[in-house]
């Protein structure tokens, strides 16, 4: 095994075709190194998976150049669905670099992605990144011989204080191939030559990288590289390539991947050992202490507790009772909506458009008050805790805390992270669900977020009902949801096929967050989060009013009473916040909210109310995103079976209260 | 080599639970929760095989987990190593998953290289590097060790 390298001439970045791909394990600032190359702002978070799809923003320092994030890749051939995102970068987008960002205080991971990437001969550059907190831990680097070593540009970087950039943009104006390569087994080595002589000049001109790279990515059984193959070449010339590497396999006893990999790692090492030096600083301090607590056995609950307890306070409390309260009796009631009223009558002689704008279903005192003063004050709490969470580094902690609950339901604790996600944006956490391994996870994540899992909005204004009503009204919600969703989980892995993958997760070291990556990560989700709710209530506002007026709704009601009043045991005007529910399950909390604060709904009615709109079918832009992220089938499946299951538990529910007496 | 568990309050002497010729041939040793020691014959109690001093002792982060602290005569997985200790990693079981291998070679965690148990419970938390990984306690028990590199030294052998 040993290293071949011919030097390369340099050529400048802006005269060759193509674009950047910034590539990377996850979780080591690839996110904020874009925001600080491109200008442009993406979500950076302290957990692995912030990034499950492309990014592309314009280099600022070179022309006509684009920079693409890529989601992090722990290894090549990928496993996740998000990794295979930044396969399918390599092997189809014309690039003419790649920059690896890399931990600096792991090297030996980092080189390993480095030679894979640097195999593949596109011109790579080396971020190491993070070397202030390699520095504080004692790690130091030779970089310059590195660089020498690998012969390509290698730049220390601290992105988050911006220090290396400039170095790191002279490095991207001007660099050129790279000519690395290792040497692997005889077979192996007759493998590659075998499958190269096969397509040399024939099929692979649609990729940037070398057909001895591709030939490395298929006998490892890369998934990516074998769709992509199977779409280059004819159904033969594809079966030969399955018996070539099904011959090569016959000289190994361990799989092809890991006899590749295993040469790799042996000439990491080997640098590793040259280039690295440490002075045993290594772990120490409150946050290792911290770390440790966060993931005991005891004691990470008893922190889990404070964390919800924190967050009900500050979201529940703060947000969904105070603010909520200030905005919506005071700034509202008492000053915009009488205002806005009497503009209203005063220009508008139409009384169908007054009506329209202002009436009991009009654009403004239904759709732009709840949007405005209901839901806004909530969901802005709720993203400015998620966001410290996120910053903080705790969420993969939950993820291996919480493994044993999420074994019962066929999952591992990785799945905790699209589950709190949810509980922000069930649209948002449905895409994170890439960051799960199989199929068979991410389908049972997405119909447990269907069904149980309220967005930060709706659960706002949840909490906020079930706290004026006691504490047990809280408490019986929380029950029935947890007992609905460990059923319908437990009996979901039963049904689902396919075998339940293991917990492997990093830690990252658990930081300080920083206030300003808080504010304004919260400002961009908030920007989002309103562009989707405002339309969605103005329609639903016109939707309410027309039926209203046509006088629909009231027949709506009528024929909705058996189930409504006859089985549930709510008051027929229920009906109105059911329908509206189906745009937005907030939306029809909202509805049952004001139902409250006008005095009717008894304390029975208003748990049932609650479990029931929280079963009910996520927002029309969920079961989009869940047709898109699977297929149509599945998403009307899901709404299928999540609407009557939802109707069910809160008849049920309400026979059992009436039942024991409660309330 | 056995694991030396238990440290006698009489003698001083450092033994495994069952060292003792008595508690060996004993008929009712399995559920026993008392040790003797085999210099001075000093009965104390093992602390480690009382699932409420477990239970206790989980309170105690730096304590390690009692039920993976005693390594037996066959003993050479992750997860029987005790929470503390670094490790030489000798290989991986037959049936270990090989995507889950291939995530945990890219992290550096390979055969001869060196590990550091965090924990065992809820999940084994090792670190290597600069870098801690979770992992479920079925994986630990795929992965197998070198026994007598097991130490308590915060830096382990060169």
């Amino acid at each position: 095994m040993s290293l071949q390298y011919n030097p390369a001439i340099p050529v400048k970045t802006e005269d060759r075709e193509g674009s950047i791909a910034l590539v990377g394990h996850p979780n080591v600032g690839k996110s904020v190194l874009f925001q600080k190359l491109t200008g442009q702002r993406v979500i950076v978070s302290n957990y692995p998976g912030t990034t499950v799809e492309l990014a592309r923003g314009s280099l600022r320092s070179i022309p006509d150049t684009i920079l693409v994030d890529t989601p992090g890749v722990i290894t090549f051939p990928p496993q996740s669905e998000d990794e295979q995102v930044t396969g399918r970068v390599l092997l189809n987008e014309p690039l003419k670099a790649i920059l690896q960002v890399g931990d600096a205080k792991n090297l030996r991971r980092t080189l390993t992605l480095t030679v894979q990437l640097a195999e593949m001969g596109v011109p790579l550059i080396l971020a190491l990144n993070m070397m202030d907190e390699a520095q504080s831990r004692g790690v130091t680097l030779k970089h310059a011989l590195l660089a020498e070593t690998l012969s390509i540009p290698v730049i220390p970087t601290t992105a988050t204080r911006g220090r290396g950039l400039q170095e790191l943009i002279n490095a991207l104006e001007e660099c050129c191939p790279s000519q690395f390569r290792l040497i692997y087994p005889a077979e192996i080595e007759t493998a590659v030559d075998q499958f190269c002589t096969q397509f040399a000049d024939k099929h692979l001109k649609n990729t940037p990288i070398t057909p001895r790279s591709l030939a490395l990515l298929w006998l490892s059984g890369d998934p990516v590289t074998e769709k992509w193959m199977r779409e280059q070449v004819e159904g033969g010339t594809f079966q030969d390539l399955v018996t070539l590497r099904h011959t090569v396999q016959l000289s190994f006893v361990d799989p092809l991947a890991q006899v590749i990999q295993g040469v790799r790692l042996d000439y990491v090492d080997r640098i590793v050992s040259l280039v690295l030096q440490e002075s045993g600083l290594g772990w120490r301090g409150k946050s290792t202490l911290l770390s440790g607590l966060t993931t005991h056995p005891i004691w990470g609950w008893v922190i889990l507790g404070g964390v919800l307890y924190a967050l009900y306070w500050f979201v529940g409390v703060f947000g969904a009772g105070f603010l909520v309260g200030l905005l919506e009796e005071n700034l509202f009631g008492q000053i915009i909506n009488p205002w806005v009223e009497g503009l209203v009558m005063r220009f508008v002689s139409l009384p169908f458009l007054a009506d329209l704008l202002v009436g009991e279903y009009g654009l403004w005192t239904l759709g732009m008050t709840y949007a405005l003063a209901l839901i806004l004050p909530i969901v802005t709490t709720f993203f400015l805790a998620f966001g410290i969470l996120e910053d903080s580094g705790y969420l993969p902690r939950l993820a291996a805390l919480s493994n044993r609950l999420f074994h019962r339901l066929g999952l591992n604790g990785k799945a905790v992270l699209p589950m709190v996600l949810g509980l922000g944006c069930v649209t948002m956490a449905t895409l994170t669900t890439r960051v799960l391994e199989t199929r068979r996870e991410r389908l049972l994540v997405i119909l447990l977020l269907s069904l149980a899992i309220p967005c930060s909005a709706q659960l706002g204004v949840i909490m906020g009902m079930l706290a004026g009503v006691s504490l047990t009204a809280v408490l019986i919600w929380s029950a029935v949801l947890g007992v609905v969703m460990l059923t319908i989980g437990w009996l979901a892995a039963r049904l689902v096929p396919g075998e339940r993958t293991q917990l492997l997760v990093e830690l990252p070291p658990l930081r300080w967050p920083v206030l300003s990556n808080v504010v304004v990560k919260t400002a961009a989700r908030i920007e989002w989060y309103l562009k989707e709710v405002v339309p969605i209530f103005l329609l639903g506002a016109v939707f309410l009013f027309l039926l209203d007026r046509t006088g629909i709704l009231e027949r709506i009601i009528r024929v909705g009473e058996p189930l409504v009043t006859g089985w549930l045991g709510l008051p027929p005007e229920a009906s109105a916040a059911f329908l509206v529910g189906f745009m937005r399950r907030d939306f029809g909390a909202t509805g049952f909210f004001v139902m409250q604060s006008q005095g009717l709904l008894t304390p029975t009615q208003i748990v049932v109310a609650m479990v029931t709109i929280t079963l009910f079918i996520p927002c029309v832009a969920s079961v989009m995103m869940i047709a898109k992220e699977r297929n149509w089938k599945t998403a009307m499946g899901m709404v299928l079976m999540v609407i009557p299951l939802a109707f069910f538990v809160g008849g049920l529910l309400s026979r059992l209260l009436t039942l024991i007496g409660w309330g | 080599m056995s694991y030396l568990d238990i440290q006698c309050p009489m003698c001083g002497q450092q033994y495994a639970s069952q060292e003792h010729q008595g508690c060996k041939s004993c008929p009712v040793n399995k559920n026993c929760t008392l040790v003797c020691c085999p210099a001075c014959g000093y009965q104390t109690i093992n602390a480690r095989k009382s699932k409420f001093a477990r239970l206790v002792q989980m309170l105690f982060p730096n304590n390690p987990r009692s039920d993976h602290n005693e390594l037996g005569e066959g003993g050479t997985t992750l997860a029987e190593v005790p929470a503390g200790c670094k490790v030489q990693v000798l290989a991986f079981s037959e049936d270990f998953p090989a995507d889950r291998r291939a995530y945990l070679q890219a992290y550096g965690l390979v055969p001869d290289y060196w590990v550091q148990v965090l924990q065992h419970s809820p999940v084994t938390i090792v670190r290597l590097d600069h870098l801690e990984l979770a992992l479920e306690n079925e994986l630990a028990r795929g992965i197998k060790v070198y026994q007598h590199t097991i130490t308590q030294e915060s830096d382990p052998p060169k």
